[in-house]
């Protein structure tokens, strides 16, 4: 089985066939294109992106429709040319931690997913329907 | 910032080797057409203030502060993750 040596999970291993591939990357990460997928039964919703190239790349998601249940992804056309057909396609919201402590999520460019051909952009919205730092609430209290 | 009107069919120039064609207007949008040196990135603004986003995102979030948050996401999360 093939195996990333990663800073959060030590070493992974993982079933290829759940690599999912991002063919342009994601902004300021042009040249990531494979990533890993991990999710741990204590920690979920939360899908961990891991980098099948660098250790220390891991991006910690949450399911967009987990923090607003009805939560409408809009798709341009490249975003869709992406992609492909997809029957249902999965939209995670990456999450970061502000200075303060507080987590916030970033629904305003969502990772989309195309599970059944594992392939995956990041789809920028051009609206402002959803900010890109959605309070989460406070993680060091 | 140097504002300038156009009319579609109209072009700006900008240096010595970038157009900026106005091709259409229609309602609110306008669509342009940009000829400019591969080396030169034209992103639309948003996607540069996303890259600094990812970049302040790909630092891991300790455990313990993501448990915190999770346990007031899964009073309304959905019942399978659809991942699995």
């Amino acid at each position: 089985m093939p195996f990333v040596e990663t800073q959060q999970f030590g070493r992974l291993e993982y079933d290829p066939a759940t690599e999912i591939e991002f063919p342009q990357g994601i902004p300021g990460f042009e040249a990531e294109r494979r990533f890993v997928v991990v999710q741990t039964e204590s920690l979920a919703p939360v899908v961990f992106l891991q980098s099948a190239v660098s250790p220390g790349l891991c991006f910690t998601t949450v399911p967009v429709q987990d923090i607003l249940p009805a939560y409408e992804l809009e798709l341009n056309s490249e975003d869709h040319a992406l992609l492909g057909e997809a029957p249902t396609l999965v939209a995670l919201a990456i999450l970061s931690a502000a200075p303060g402590g507080t987590l916030t999520a970033n629904l305003l460019a969502p990772l989309v997913i195309n599970l059944p051909r594992n392939v995956g952009i990041q789809a920028v919205r051009c609206d402002s329907k959803y900010p890109h730092a959605y309070p989460l609430g406070d993680a060091c209290s | 910032m140097l504002v300038i009107r156009r009319r579609a069919g109209e072009t700006l120039l900008i240096g010595d080797n970038i157009e900026v064609e106005i091709l259409e207007t229609s309602g609110s949008q306008v669509k342009l057409g940009i000829r400019a040196p591969k080396s030169i990135s034209v992103v639309r603004k948003e996607i540069q203030v996303v890259g600094e986003q990812n970049r302040a995102a790909s630092q891991e979030i300790p455990a313990d502060g993501l448990q915190k948050v999770l346990s007031a996401l899964r009073k309304h999360s959905s019942p399978a993750s659809p991942l699995r």
